[in-house]
């Protein structure tokens, strides 16, 4: 009933009622002003600093926050902090985006089919239910152990760790819509079942899907840093966030900003997603609330 | 009650055989000969083909996962290539640390529950947006930092608790301590999130007729938001605790890593790091059963917390 009445609202009402919860939301604000600032520090990372993020200056190890020339310090090996993380960011937005795509890709196809041909249900669902559960991140961690550990096997093991929600969240929506008016006029009129899939369900069940893969893009970028703080991703010297938190480990006592700075960027980061995707679930469906 | 029960423990067979058909082809599909990983670089031929044969890797995949199957119900988990040690020896000198860790843990995301009824008795309050605000902020930081920000600040800085480690036996004051920095670690995720989803659940149950009746026949406000109010918000606190736990089970790995804990997840990560197959199989398969049992219970729970669910 709600998914009907709610395609009768003319869809650009619904737009700009949707933009006006946003305006007014304070998280959706402080979320974009720091995701802002992560994506900014990424793309316009060699305008900000002319530092090669790879490039050691033995003068100069271990140098803490404030020195001149390195705003955020030196690592170990002398290299530049800030310059490590803003290229950092280039890696965790790049990981977390290309794994929550690939995720969603597969997951809301599985989830059609499974919602769409009542045949496919069963089997579909048991695989998921078997992916899930797998506890927190493990499964990412078991398929890095199969594949080996690299920052490309970590944006395949992420993505697979997101296909079983995506494919849970499309098949309940499916579910919810494919009795609709809607859906057996196009059934009626001849559509072929891909097309109705695609056309015409699709389009009609985005808004769980947008807000879960926003959730989901905080949970990946999260992940991937946690795989490579566990040795299991980006290796050394990679500029990762999570991998350089690992590395920072040895210097707790004499220089805990490696480990406090990246991880700042982390949370940010993680932060910002997680704002953006309860705003969006709050403006989208009022309530939820 | 019965017939509920008995049919969500046949449900559950299929998902752990699921489970262990999964963690089975992950590994044995992956790149690589596992023969010629065990032999060495140095391995003959003849070496690497009676490591063959008495792993059964000569075998058709089907013929390996069920001799792999036969062995688990058995008890045998296979022997690790790089200790020779038996799998399952190896994890029954961890686990009681991992369980350690995941129920002080537990305990940590329980104080969830106080907080959020906390929050929900003065709603628009300060120590409300305080609270929501914190609770948002604890779901998003990565926990492996959190560890490592309490071991800069408490271990390392004020020298209270130790810097890695656990120290047994835990019922001492050594062990106590020892027990503090990581529950806290892990503990903090689940806390922010049972907060959220309890100080909501309250919100909604206190605009409800029976609130207002229990309130009207003149119950003491405790008796109306313990008896009546919380009772009826846990259903889906638990069920979150539930799925918890997963989350709960995943970060016990990141945080024995961390804390370097001798536990059943650090096992599975130095496993794959030293590529020693049959330990990963056996942890991972041993983690994920925990799960799919704890949540098999939780939805057993739900008789309990409301008796008005009639199962058949």
């Amino acid at each position: 009933m709600s998914s009907s009445a709610a395609t009768v609202e003319p869809a650009a009402r619904r737009g700009s009622k949707v933009l006006g919860r946003l305006r007014r939301s304070p998280h959706f604000m402080v979320g974009s002003v720091l995701a802002l600032i992560v994506v900014l520090g990424a793309v316009f990372a060699p305008l900000l600093t002319r530092v090669d993020p790879y490039y050691q200056d033995y003068a100069a190890v271990l140098q803490p926050p404030g020195t001149p020339g390195h705003l955020l310090g030196t690592d170990a090996f002398g290299r530049d902090q800030l310059s490590r993380m803003l290229y950092g960011a280039r890696i965790s937005l790049t990981v977390g985006v290309t794994s929550v795509v690939l995720g969603l890709v597969a997951g809301v196809l599985l989830g059609l089919l499974a919602g769409y041909f009542r045949r496919l249900d069963r089997p579909i669902m048991m695989v998921n239910d078997v992916l899930i559960a797998f506890p927190g991140i493990l499964l990412a961690i078991s398929i890095v152990a199969a594949l080996g550990t690299s920052l490309l096997n970590v944006i395949v093991a992420v993505a697979i760790f997101s296909v079983p929600t995506f494919a849970r969240i499309t098949r309940g929506a499916v579910l919810n819509v494919r009795e609709a008016d809607y859906v057996s006029s196009a059934q009626a009129v001849g559509s072929s079942h891909a097309r109705i899939m695609l056309r015409t369900i699709l389009p009609n069940i985005l808004s769980p899907l947008i807000v879960y893969a926003s959730l989901r893009l905080a949970t990946s970028i999260l992940t991937a840093a946690t795989l490579s703080f566990l040795g299991l991703g980006a290796q050394p010297p990679s500029p990762e966030w999570g991998a350089m938190i690992n590395q920072a480990r040895t210097y707790l006592y004499s220089a805990p900003y490696l480990s406090i700075e990246p991880g700042v960027a982390i949370f940010m980061t993680v932060l910002a997603f997680n704002l953006l995707g309860d705003s969006l679930r709050d403006a989208l469906d009022p309530r939820s609330q | 009650m019965l017939i509920y029960s008995l049919r969500r423990l046949l449900e559950a067979i299929p998902v752990l055989l699921g489970v262990t058909v999964l963690t089975f082809l992950i590994l044995h599909l992956a790149p690589g000969d596992p023969a010629q990983l065990i032999g060495g670089p140095t391995a003959t031929a003849q070496e690497i083909a009676n490591i063959r044969q008495r792993l059964h890797l000569d075998r058709p995949l089907y013929v390996q996962y069920g001799t792999f199957l036969w062995d688990l119900v058995h008890g045998n988990l296979g022997e690790s290539i790089q200790r020779r040690e038996t799998v399952l020896h190896m994890l029954e000198v961890r686990l009681p640390n991992t369980a350690m860790l995941a129920v002080t843990s537990m305990l940590v995301t329980l104080l969830g529950i106080p907080l959020g009824v906390l929050a929900a008795t003065r709603p628009n309050s300060l120590l409300d947006l305080l609270l929501m605000n914190v609770s948002l902020l604890g779901v998003s930081i990565p926990n492996f930092w959190l560890g490592i920000l309490l071991i800069i600040w408490f271990s390392v800085g004020l020298g209270w608790f130790p810097v890695a480690g656990y120290h047994h036996p835990f019922l001492s004051l050594e062990g106590l301590r020892s027990l503090v920095l990581p529950a806290i670690t892990l503990g903090t995720g689940g806390l922010a999130l049972v907060a959220r989803l309890t100080r909501s659940g309250m919100l909604d149950i206190m605009g409800q007729d029976y609130i207002r009746t229990a309130r009207a026949k003149g119950l003491p406000e405790r008796g109306v938001l313990f008896r009546h109010a919380l009772r009826n918000t846990m259903i889906p606190v638990v069920t979150v605790l539930g799925l918890n736990f997963g989350a709960l089970l995943g970060g016990a790995v990141v945080t024995e890593s961390v804390f370097a804990i001798n536990g059943v997840g650090r096992l599975a990560v130095d496993s794959i790091l030293a590529r020693d197959y049959a330990v990963v199989q056996g942890s991972v398969v041993l983690i994920a059963t925990t799960f799919v049992l704890v949540n098999l219970l939780v939805d057993l729970s739900y008789a309990l917390l409301n008796p008005t669910i009639r199962y058949a």
